[in-house]
C-alpha cells in the first residue's frame, strides 16, 4: 500500500506540487496532465528521489522521509523506477547495467543469471549478443526495454513508469505497452505517468488528472472506459467530464 | 549549493560503501593516463628554469655551485605543484564536470538513487580519493622529471657536472619542501575534485549549460588552487 500525504514541492521558489494526497492499495494508477503540471516531479517524490518541502510518502504505513536516510534506503528497495529514456549507465554494457542493479540491492550472486534472463525475456530481449553492447550501440526502443529490464531484474513491489511511450513510433509504443501489461502481475502496484490516454486505458485500473500541481479529478476503470464511449456526455460525472475536457483540449468548467 | 551540501551529508551517512573498483579506475584515468602531459609540462618547466638561471650564471660568472639546489627548490616549492595542479584541473577537472553533468542530464544520477546507490558515495568519494592520491604522485614524478631535464639543460649551457649539481641539491635543498609540495598537491586534488564535481552536479538544463559549467569548473578550480597555494606558502 502506498500513501501520498499532502505533498508540496517547489523548484526555485516556483510551486510545482501543492498539497497532493493519494492512497493506492494496489493495481495500476495512471497520472495524466499537461506538460509542466508536476507529473514527473510527483513520481520522483514518490520514488524518494526528491525530498518534498512538506508532506510525506508512506510505504505500508512506514514514512519515507521522517526517519532519516537509513529508513529511506530500506523502503526505497521496494520501489523501482523506469525512466523515460532508460537512464542506462553509459559506463556499463547491458549485462553490467543489470548486474549493477542486482549488486546494489544485494541480491545473492546465485540468482543473478536467473533474474537477468527472466528480466530480459520479459521485455523481449533474448539475443545473448545484446548483453555485451553499450548504450551507444542500442536503438531508442532497446534503451527503454533494457531500462525496464534493469528495474524488473530486482523485482520491486512498486513500479513507477515515467512516460514510457513518449517519443516512440506507434509500433514501438505498442510493444512497450504490451511489455508493461505483461509485467504488471510481477509488481503489486504500479504508477504510470503518460500523455497517452489510449495507453492509460489499456493498462490502468484508475487514473488521476494533475492540474497546476494538484489532483483535479480521479476516475476508476469504469470512468476510463466512459471516456471512449459515445455520446460523451458526462454532465453527471464531473471527474470524467474533466478528463474528457483535458483529452480534447477543451476549457474546463469551474466546479 | 544547499542541495549539494545535503547530498554530501547524506553520502556520509552509514552504511558507507567503499567502491574500490571506481577508485582504481579513476586513479588510472586521472593519474596514469596523465603521466604524458605532466612529463611534457615538467620538462618544459625544468628546462626553462635552468635556462634562465644558467644565463645569469654565465653572465656574471658566479653561482654555478648553487644552481642545482636553487633550481630544485624553485621547482619543488612552487613551479611544479602549481603546474601539475593546473594541468590536472584542465584535464581531469573538465572530465569530472562533463561526466557528472551528462549523468545528471540523462538521469543516470537519479537511476543510481533509484537502485539504492548513494550517488555521492559512488561518484564523488572515489574521485576525491583518487585525486588525493594521484595529484601528489604526479607532483613527485614531475619534480623528478623537471630536475633531470633542468640538469641536462644546465649541463648543455654552462657545462655543470652531475657531481656539482648533486652537491648543490644536498647542501641547499630541504626535504621538508618536498613534503610541503605533497601536502599542497593533496589539497589541490581536493579542490579540483570538489569544484569540478559540484559544477557537474549543478547541471539541470542540458548540453548548453554543461559547456558553461565545464568552463566555470576549470576556471574556478584554477583560481582556488592559486589562492590556496598562496595561503599555504604563507602558512607553511
Amino acid at each position: 500500500m502506498l500513501r501520498v500525504d499532502d505533498i508540496h514541492f517547489a523548484y526555485a521558489e516556483e510551486p510545482i506540487l501543492q498539497g497532493v494526497s493519494l492512497r493506492i492499495e494496489g493495481g495500476v494508477l495512471g497520472i495524466l496532465g499537461q506538460s509542466g503540471c508536476g507529473k514527473s516531479t510527483l513520481l520522483r517524490v514518490i520514488a524518494g528521489l526528491l525530498r518534498p518541502d512538506q508532506g510525506d510518502i508512506y510505504v505500508n504505513e512506514e514514512s519515507l522521509w521522517r526517519k532519516g536516510v537509513k529508513q529511506r534506503r530500506r523502503l526505497s528497495r521496494d520501489i523501482g523506477m523506469v525512466f523515460q529514456e532508460g537512464a542506462l549507465f553509459d559506463f556499463l554494457n547491458v549485462r553490467g547495467n543489470l548486474e549493477f542493479a542486482l549488486h546494489s540491492l544485494r541480491f545473492p550472486r546465485s540468482v543473478w543469471e536467473e533474474n537477468i534472463s527472466e528480466a530480459l525475456s520479459s521485455v523481449g530481449l533474448e539475443d545473448p549478443a545484446l548483453l555485451s553492447r553499450f548504450t551507444t550501440e542500442l536503438s531508442g526502443g532497446q534503451l527503454r526495454r533494457v531500462g525496464l529490464a534493469r528495474t524488473l531484474v530486482v523485482k520491486p513491489r512498486i513500479v513507477l513508469y515515467d512516460e514510457p511511450t513518449t517519443g516512440l513510433d506507434p509500433q514501438r509504443s505498442r510493444d512497450i505497452c504490451d511489455m508493461v501489461r505483461s509485467n504488471l502481475h510481477a509488481s503489486k502496484l504500479a504508477i504510470i505517468v503518460s500523455h497517452d490516454i489510449r495507453f492509460i486505458r489499456l493498462v490502468c485500473t484508475e487514473a488521476i488528472l494533475l492540474e497546476r500541481g494538484s489532483i483535479s479529478a480521479r476516475i476508476n476503470k469504469e470512468g476510463i472506459e466512459k471516456l471512449f464511449s459515445p455520446p460523451f456526455d458526462f454532465g453527471d460525472d464531473p471527474d470524467v467530464d474533466r478528463f474528457h475536457r483535458f483529452i480534447e483540449g477543451l476549457p474546463t468548467r469551474s466546479r | 549549493m544547499g542541495g549539494f551540501a545535503t547530498s554530501v551529508w547524506e553520502g556520509l551517512t552509514p552504511p558507507l560503501r567503499p567502491y574500490w573498483g571506481e577508485i582504481i579506475d579513476f586513479a588510472s584515468h586521472s593519474g596514469v593516463n596523465a603521466i604524458g602531459i605532466v612529463a611534457v609540462t615538467s620538462t618544459v618547466a625544468g628546462v626553462t628554469s635552468s635556462y634562465l638561471l644558467a644565463e645569469q650564471v654565465k653572465r656574471f660568472g658566479v653561482g654555478a655551485e648553487l644552481m642545482g639546489g636553487a633550481v630544485t627548490h624553485m621547482l619543488v616549492d612552487q613551479l611544479v605543484p602549481i603546474l601539475v595542479g593546473l594541468v590536472v584541473a584542465g584535464r581531469t577537472g573538465s572530465a569530472i564536470t562533463a561526466t557528472i553533468g551528462t549523468m545528471r542530464v540523462t538521469e543516470q544520477v537519479e537511476a543510481l538513487k533509484s537502485l539504492n546507490t548513494d550517488p555521492i558515495q559512488f561518484l564523488l568519494f572515489p574521485r576525491l580519493w583518487a585525486m588525493v592520491l594521484m595529484v601528489p604522485a604526479l607532483t613527485v614524478l614531475a619534480c623528478v622529471v623537471a630536475n633531470i631535464t633542468a640538469f641536462v639543460a644546465a649541463n648543455n649551457i654552462i657545462h655543470i657536472s652531475f657531481g656539482t649539481w648533486k652537491l648543490s641539491i644536498l647542501s641547499i635543498f630541504d626535504l621538508e619542501t618536498l613534503y610541503e609540495a605533497i601536502i599542497k598537491s593533496a589539497v589541490f586534488g581536493v579542490i579540483i575534485s570538489l569544484v569540478s564535481f559540484y559544477q557537474g552536479w549543478a547541471v539541470y538544463q542540458g548540453s548548453a549549460e554543461l559547456s558553461r559549467r565545464i568552463q566555470i569548473g576549470v576556471v574556478g578550480s584554477m583560481n582556488l588552487l592559486l589562492i590556496a597555494n598562496l595561503l599555504m606558502t604563507i602558512w607553511m
